[in-house]
């Protein structure tokens, strides 16, 4: 049954990176279920006309002419903590070379190209939560959440570990797209510029995606984010 | 392939000898690698394994030596096998193709690099393996310990030894050849009494011996046999000392683990059993291991070979 709702992403580990959109994951997680080939291997080289978009159970609305997920940018708390962590990446080179045959022990450039070594900065944040409003089937989108570990960058080695996810009913309250603050409009996700944001605030323009794959050229424009 | 449902693998490893993961120093002190934790209202800094560590330690690099020993390649691996097998490898080339064929081969015959995931040289396959962090078990993370552990089992109800009581300092001395009492029989040369000194002190903050770490790895949809290929990487690890860290050459790092498994069974609800699963995943590699090799020299090519192809 749709309905409006807070969900929550309760976390048991440090958020790495961005939080990510909500609409995203779920749209991720079903083309896993359903076998779309693209699910793991879409780059940015594949145009989308040529991709069937899975049948997520959330609504969605045409702003501005883009249709867009009824799900809102995701929204964290003030961190408790926020710190940077750095990964790094080496080759050992002294275990390595007598695995290589004779003829390949040669020397090895670490200081640039392919084997270069590596000690990559990464924001991390200390927060207890992830929210997002969203209208859709809850049904539905928890069958889908209950396989999400994690959420954010870096989940590989244990950052953004969901422990639970969590429901709120917000009855006719919709603050999916739009919110109200004080009497006026305010953007709670990325849409497409144009006539629906008059007397609408709590946002600036940019360029990029307004919907899903929001890292895809194909979907750039110029679109205004909430701030 | 058969799948099963995700799983769970949890694990406590007691540290038999002092852990020295370090994050950086501190004018001349190592510091120990710590992280932020909200106790009380307070942020409290507690040391912690990292989960990049855990990974390369405990799987990719003894589960990628052993194909490696199992196939009969050492000696023979290519730098760009070695690293893909112990480094999960390096995108050099533009990624216009996507060879599915190659990647479904890889994902066959060697589960351990599906569960990884790692980079072809020209494509990017992901992995299936979420690795916790290491979390010390001292009160200020009790309730991070107690939200990742499985339904049923409870941290002790008194109250657990605080993060501090868990963090020692250590020191040791470099020697220099030329201050030993035997330097004038030793060296061709005895430097003068008032030259430069190399001898160096150097310390540094360790967590003690005795105390105990938290860490586990999340499974998604993966076949028995990645399942087999993670428990039999921990095994490996386990039975040649569990070190992590550093400093292991003189013996810091030194850990005893425990395994926990949870949610192992297959869609039909059959609980699998981890040592059938070990062997399964042994016999595998075993019966594929001239495969693997071909599937290696396919994927990466020596120059030489490739220099061959472009002739023909």
């Amino acid at each position: 049954m749709m309905g409006n709702w807070k969900v929550t992403a309760w976390l048991s580990s440090p958020l790495a990176g961005e939080p990510p959109m909500l609409d995203a994951i779920l749209e991720w997680e079903l083309s896993a279920r359903l076998g779309y080939k693209h699910h793991n291997k879409l780059t940015r080289d594949i145009p989308l006309s040529e991709l069937q978009k899975p049948p997520i159970p959330v609504s969605q609305r045409t702003i501005n002419d883009v249709d867009v997920y009824c799900c809102s940018s995701p929204i964290i708390p003030v961190p408790d903590s926020e710190f940077v962590e750095r990964l790094s990446k080496r080759i050992d080179t002294s275990e390595v070379s007598l695995m290589l045959a004779p003829e390949n022990r040669k020397s090895l450039l670490v200081a640039s190209g392919p084997y270069k070594m590596r000690y990559v900065p990464e924001r991390i944040r200390l927060v207890p939560c992830v929210c997002w409003f969203i209208r859709g089937d809850r049904k539905g989108i928890n069958k889908l959440l209950k396989s999400i570990y994690a959420i954010g960058k870096r989940r590989n080695v244990g950052y953004g570990i969901v422990n639970k996810w969590e429901f709120e009913d917000m009855g006719d309250n919709d603050y999916s797209i739009f919110a109200l603050r004080q009497g006026k409009k305010v953007l709670m996700r990325p849409v497409h510029c144009g006539y629906a944001l008059d007397h609408v605030t709590g946002y600036k323009k940019t360029y990029g995606a307004p919907c899903t794959p929001y890292w895809h050229p194909d979907n750039y424009m110029e679109i205004a984010t909430p701030c | 392939m058969d799948l099963i449902k995700n799983c769970r693998i949890h694990c406590l490893s007691e540290a038999l000898s002092p852990i020295t993961h370090m994050m950086g120093t501190n004018g001349n002190e190592a510091v120990i690698n710590r992280e932020p934790v909200l106790y009380k209202n307070e942020i409290r800094q507690i040391p912690v394994l990292s989960g990049n560590a855990i990974r390369h330690r405990m799987v990719r690099d003894t589960g990628g030596t052993y194909i490696i020993k199992e196939c009969g390649l050492y000696g023979k691996l290519n730098i760009d096998q070695a690293n893909y097998l112990l480094n999960g490898g390096s995108l050099t080339e533009s990624s216009t193709n996507e060879n599915m064929k190659r990647i479904a081969d890889m994902q066959e015959l060697m589960p351990l690099t599906r569960l990884l995931g790692g980079s072809l040289r020209n494509q990017v396959v992901g992995g299936s393996l979420y690795v916790l962090r290491g979390l010390l078990v001292c009160e200020e993370n009790r309730n991070q310990i107690q939200k990742l552990l499985p339904q049923g089992y409870e941290l002790p109800e008194q109250q657990l030894r605080p993060a501090e009581d868990f963090i020692s300092q250590y020191q040791y001395t470099r020697g220099e050849s030329a201050k030993r009492n035997d330097a004038g029989q030793l060296l061709a040369e005895v430097p003068d009494a008032d030259a430069k000194s190399n001898l160096m002190i150097y310390n540094g903050q360790d967590v003690i011996p005795g105390s105990v770490f938290y860490h586990g790895f999340i499974l998604q949809s993966v076949s028995p046999l990645e399942v087999g290929a993670l428990i039999h990487a921990l095994q490996l690890w386990d039975n040649a000392g569990g070190f992590i860290g550093g400093q292991s050459r003189i013996g810091h790092g030194k850990m005893k683990m425990s395994i926990f498994f949870e949610n192992g069974e297959d869609f039909f609800g059959n609980e699998l059993d981890p040592v059938k699963l070990v062997s399964d995943y042994v016999a595998h590699i075993h019966t594929h291991s001239a495969d693997i090799a071909n599937w290696l020299n396919d994927a990466f090519p020596s120059k030489s070979k490739k220099q061959e192809a472009l002739k023909i």
